[in-house]
């Protein structure tokens, strides 16, 4: 992505209101949390003790995606914004359509295996628009399957698409065109946030409204990689997007960010490569110590696994929905965090290893109608 | 329908009958992922007839088949207890994380022990981890899934008896 | 901290484990050759190598480099071993064996010489344990990281009492300042404001302290303001949280505003894990994480300058010395191949200065097996064994109090570490056990036993009563002053030896009358909190084990503290002391002996934080001894 400073000349924005900025960072949670299902399935279908390069790869993604949905909440709240973590559909039904760059994906729930890592690279690839033009793109609606004829769908059918975060990636308002990228997504946000602070200034006021205190600063958040950073004004703001846009796929063209953290294209390329990155190397040629990946090792959760499939195991079928439960419940406590209680994120902390313990016991009961397969969370919320 | 094989009969079995003596449901005991390696562990060490034995035998009574207190104990923490060795607190304080000295009379590695016996095993490294002791007591096993920085200043609490949480 | 001044994240060299051979590093000419790869090792070979100068670590543990699979293979172990004592992580090496509490026993002329390490051949054994692997003892270390008392460095002169330090409290707080900051130190200045403890103006630990365990809030509720009448002094006791060596959460205030950045798990890749304590209450044998410090974090630091070198595999068995002017002129180390092959070749590799950091046992041992003794002119090496004596009372509390959750240990009550009284008996420091009854009892498999087994529980009933029984265990133990004493000792003996033919330690040691007058009343005391707290006290001593000390017709058991010390202790005078107040050796002029073993007395601190603090203001000076031996003109006064 190309990152914009406040001094470069006024760009084509898109964003012209405070209340398109808003949603546009809404769609940014939505985003952030959409990728947390997928990694948390693949990361608890990995069995103890094996595939302990995946596991730490996989983890230190999951926690930074918990860092990302943060920053673009402090972003929200000092924009003068309210976070909403509970909105119905703010959790896709997977699969989940994410378009990014020259590919339509699904992303579905699945155990760990080779098409969940080609899928996480995907999610994760850096694309940097060439020129101006190429950072959108018309929607393929027969890629993504939704027409069969690639005629967008009718308004009503596409405004609820675009509610749902069915299809992520959509540019706010204007869902028959996507993003190339992720980062052309918070690309745009910046540009938005420069536009309307530029606006504010010359009448005098600021964008950044929102009360300090609803900031969620370093202390609450448990690190596994990567600081919070507190969002009061146009360059935090800037940082604490780039920070997200870059942590995903690496900075300028490299495999670092500027917390000197290897973004996550690059940690999933390791597990692809068979090596870690060490600092210096260039992307595409980790020359780090080898690792191994055991794809044998692995739970074998149904994939995108529903509340409608585990009907013959009761037991199964009521821990699934308790599961569901749980997560709308940390959502929910995740959400008031972000609305003026932050301490409540380190108690978020201690929900999210009881959440892995209670996906570890779905993901390794055996399903009595689909032989060979495991249930797993369905995150139905 | 799929064809049920008599192995998979015999382990829905044993993970039916350990739900009753443990207290755990079948579903918790499936989520330990551990029901065919302590099913197989059983059978391996005191025979199919002794196994089918235990699970037939009143699982109430006190000096119930020692058998059936052996393999209540694998599933509460992973290890393999002959049932020769019932109540031997020794063995079992030899045995616990964080215990220090007094070896009983109960040899290591695989030796023969002096009353003929085996010495305890862990099943393997998850059987430690899996261990349903440490869910019974409201913790986690010392080592493994861990519950997050400073949730132990709150009061414990116990999934299955809600009348005796503190406040 | 919004600005994230990020410095390099703990990334262990790939290689550095094995790339020096023991070969090449008796080719080479070495500023400093240190022994010992533990704590006091690394942070001397990180400062030397800081300071420009090309340092040899020889590591008597396996060569594995520190990277996370390595670790988890020590946890993977842990997990998965029969028994689980606070060296089953590491792997069995019969080439450079470690103690192990499951060996204790006393060793009579049939005991097979393969069935334990430290030879011990009193009635009373002690179960005192040392690790002998890259990281030393850090890697099981519980992580308190207590500073000594002022009145520590001068009990003699205070009180009458065992042995004045060289040094004051005075002389040693910067220098715990900085191990404060190596071992990321979690705790507030307020609470650790007692008993004289002082700390410059505005200074802040690196990290909060950890929040106090529901259990510990228990406790205090029935603790806290009660006093105590002791030699005509009156106390209140207080509980109050542990500094401990932990991640927790960073103080901004610290370093002048600068903030902390906490050191997370080591390996040769970038990892994130280990910057907070998740609470999985098994600091000791192993943190899963790697949020407790240990010394391989101080280890990668120096390994990474690229003039710091070490050899591992390499067991230090003599200290060659010059007859005429008893400088060392080497050290011999047996490099063997694996751990399961008896196969070794042997090296002399030779430096400028030696620094020996194996741990106040093994740095004796070689000591006595290098025949240095009878150069000593005050003959004390070995002597003056030191370990704090721990005495277990455990209860049952009234309601369920969260046992075995949390750090193994967050708080305790430590107003009775010092104070007139120390003038006839020792003091103690009182640790609340997060983890319950195992260290005495074996809970909580033996309670599994005694419900399935003995009372016939089973299902619902059998989970629920574990539940209301676990949880309600508290355990106090008590961890009581040592005093140097000539005949608590490491000795060799040429009947003991270990498979590279190397003698093992022989150890003596035994209980002073001092230490049990602070015992006897520390079971008192036990006493009388259970009864505020309305807890049944389940103590029970036991006069057959080789823990078992009799004081004034009682009987108890005395465990091991793993907080060896005093046997090349520090003083002024060449004839009672081994080394000077800079761990210099009084009787070979390029030879430091750094670690815990220079300590003149241990107090009721755990010994880390100090032997840390010791070990960089060693190396200050070591430093200069190199740049002055170094340094053209070598005409000496």
């Amino acid at each position: 992505m190309s990152v914009s400073s406040a001094s470069e000349p006024a760009q084509d924005c898109r964003i012209q209101t405070i209340e398109e900025l808003h949603e546009y960072l809404y769609k940014g949670l939505q985003l952030e949390h959409a990728t947390l299902p997928p990694y948390l399935t693949a990361l608890y279908s990995l069995q103890p003790g094996k595939n302990s390069d995946a596991w730490h790869v996989i983890r230190v993604v999951a926690v930074e995606e918990m860092l990302h949905l943060t920053l673009v909440a402090n972003v929200l709240n000092a924009v003068g914004g309210t976070p909403d973590l509970t909105r119905a559909d703010f959790v896709p039904n997977y699969p989940t359509r994410l378009p990014c760059g020259p590919d339509y994906f699904d992303v579905h729930l699945r155990p760990f295996s080779p098409e969940a890592l080609d899928t996480f690279l995907k999610i994760e690839k850096p694309a940097q628009a060439a020129t101006e033009d190429d950072r959108f793109v018309p929607v393929d609606w027969a890629a993504l399957g939704v027409t069969s004829d690639g005629a967008a769908p009718p308004p009503e059918e596409l405004a609820a698409l675009e509610e749902s975060g069915t299809v992520l990636g959509l540019v706010p308002g204007e869902p028959t065109q996507r993003f190339l990228s992720i980062g052309e997504f918070y690309e745009e946000i910046i540009r938005g946030i420069n536009h309307l602070e530029d606006q504010a200034r010359k009448a005098g006021k600021t964008i950044f409204t929102g009360d300090p205190a609803r900031q969620v600063t370093p202390e609450y958040f448990y690190s596994g990689g990567g600081d919070v950073i507190e969002v009061t004004g146009r360059d935090s703001a800037v940082a604490a997007l780039t920070l997200v846009a870059e942590q995903g796929e690496g900075l300028y063209g490299g495999i670092y960010d500027s917390q000197d953290e290897l973004a996550h294209f690059y940690r999933f390329e390791q597990l692809e490569k068979g090596r870690y990155y060490q600092k210096g190397d260039d992307p595409g040629e980790p020359s780090g110590p080898e690792l191994s990946v055991d794809w044998s090792a692995v739970h074998p959760v149904k994939p995108d696994v529903k509340l409608a499939d585990l009907e013959q195991d009761p037991e199964v079928l009521a821990a699934a929905r308790e599961f569901n439960q749980f997560y709308a419940t940390f959502l929910t406590s995740i959400n008031l965090a972000y609305n003026g209680q932050p301490d409540l994120l380190l108690k978020a902390v201690w929900e999210m290893f009881r959440m892995r313990d209670r996906m570890n016991l779905l993901i390794r009961n055996p399903l009595t109608g689909h032989p060979g397969s495991n249930a797993g969370p369905t995150f139905e919320i | 329908m799929t064809q049920e094989t008599s192995a998979d009969t015999e382990l829905r079995d044993f993970v039916r009958f350990s739900a009753a003596v443990t207290g755990f449901s079948e579903f918790d005991l499936w989520g330990t992922g551990q029901a065919e390696a302590y099913h197989r562990t059983a059978l391996e060490q005191v025979g199919p007839e002794a196994v089918r034995a235990a699970m037939a035998a009143d699982p109430s009574a006190v000096h119930a088949d020692p058998v059936v207190k052996s393999i209540i104990k694998l599933w509460y923490v992973g290890v393999w207890y002959r049932p020769e060795q019932a109540g031997r607190l020794d063995v079992a304080a030899w045995t616990a994380p964080g215990r220090s000295g007094a070896k009983p009379a109960v040899p290591e590695g695989g030796r023969d022990g002096e009353d003929g016996s085996s010495p305890p095993f862990v099943v393997s490294p998850d059987a430690y981890t899996e261990g349903l002791l440490w869910r019974a007591i409201g913790a986690h096993p010392s080592g493994a899934k861990a519950p997050g920085y400073g949730s132990w200043a709150t009061p414990p609490a116990f999934e299955d008896h809600h009348e005796e949480e503190v406040r | 901290m919004t600005s994230y001044d990020h410095t390099d994240p703990v990334i262990f060299p790939a290689g550095a484990a094995t790339e020096t051979s023991a070969a090449e590093a008796a080719q080479g000419e070495w500023d400093a050759v240190v022994v010992g790869g533990g704590m006091a090792g690394s942070i001397i070979a990180e400062q030397l190598g800081q300071a420009g100068h090309r340092v040899l670590i020889l590591e008597a543990g396996p060569g594995k480099d520190l990277d996370l699979a390595e670790y988890e293979s020590y946890l993977s172990r842990f997990y998965g071993a029969a028994v689980k004592d606070n060296q089953s992580p590491y792997p069995f090496n019969p080439n450079a064996r470690m103690p192990r509490s499951t060996d204790t026993m006393p060793v009579r002329p049939d005991t097979p010489r393969d069935a334990f390490y430290l030879v011990q051949e009193d009635e009373y054994c002690t179960d005192t344990t040392f690790t002998r692997v890259l990281g030393g003892t850090s890697m099981h270390w519980e992580g308190k990281a207590l500073r000594m008392l002022p009145e520590d460095f001068d009990l003699r002169t205070k009180y009458g009492q065992g042995l004045n330090w060289p040094l004051s409290y005075d002389d040693l707080e910067p220098y715990y300042r900085q191990a404060e900051a190596e071992l990321g130190v979690s705790a507030e200045v307020e609470e650790q404001s007692y008993l004289g403890m002082h700390f410059p103006e505005g200074y802040v630990f690196p990290m909060h302290r950890m929040p106090p365990s529901y259990l510990d809030q228990t406790v205090a509720r029935g603790v806290d303001g009660m006093r105590v009448s002791l030699a005509d002094d009156d106390y209140t006791l207080r509980v109050r949280t542990f500094p401990q060596a932990r991640n927790g959460v960073p103080n901004p205030a610290y370093d002048g505003g600068k903030g902390f950045v906490p050191v997370g798990a080591v390996s040769t890749s970038q990892v994130e894990e280990g910057e907070r304590c998740q609470g999985n209450t098994n600091c000791v044998p192993i943190c899963p994480v790697q949020a407790k410090y240990h010394a391989g974090k101080t280890l990668t630091k120096a390994l990474r300058k690229g003039n710091v070198k070490i050899v591992t595999q390499a067991v230090a068995s003599k200290v060659e010395i010059d007859e005429h002017d008893r400088r060392v002129t080497g050290i011999t180390v047996k490099h063997y191949d694996a751990l399961d092959s008896d196969r070794y070749e042997t090296y002399t590799v030779k430096g400028t200065v030696y620094v020996l950091c194996a741990h106040a046992i093994e740095n004796a041992r070689l000591m006595l097996a290098s025949d240095m003794q009878r150069m000593s002119r005050s003959e004390l090496i070995g002597c003056n064994l030191m370990d704090h004596a721990y005495l277990l009372s455990w209860g049952l509390l009234p309601k369920p109090a969260g046992t075995m959750r949390g750090t193994s240990c967050t708080s305790g009550i430590t107003d009775l570490r010092g104070g007139r009284f120390r003038g006839t008996q020792a003091g103690f420091g009182v640790d609340i056990h997060n983890d319950g009854w195992g260290w005495a009892t074996g809970s909580p498999y033996t309670d599994l036993v005694e419900l399935v087994d003995q009372r016939g529980l089973r299902g619902p009933e059998l989970r629920r009563t574990l539940g209301n029984q676990i949880s309600r265990q508290l355990l106090l133990a008590f961890m009581i002053d040592l005093l140097p004493e000539r005949s608590n000792k490491v000795t060799v003996n040429e009947r003991y030896k270990d498979a590279l033919g190397n003698l093992k330690p022989v150890v003596s040691f035994k209980i002073p009358p001092y230490t049990m007058r602070g015992a006897a009343f520390a079971r008192k005391l036990a006493s009388d909190i259970f009864e505020r707290l309305g807890a049944e006290d389940r103590t029970v001593y036991h006069r057959d084990r080789p823990s078992a000390v009799e004081h004034d017709g009682h009987w108890y058991n005395i465990v091991g503290g793993n907080h060896l010390a005093g046997t090349h202790i520090m003083g002024t005078d060449p004839a009672k002391s081994v080394v000077d107040h800079t761990q210099h050796s009084w009787d070979h002029d390029n030879l430091y002996l750094v670690g815990p073993g220079s300590l003149p007395s241990i107090g009721t601190s755990n010994i880390s934080l100090t032997m840390a603090a010791l070990a960089f203001r060693s190396a200050g000076h070591i430093s200069r001894y190199l740049r002055a031996a170094k340094a053209p003109i070598t005409v000496r006064g």
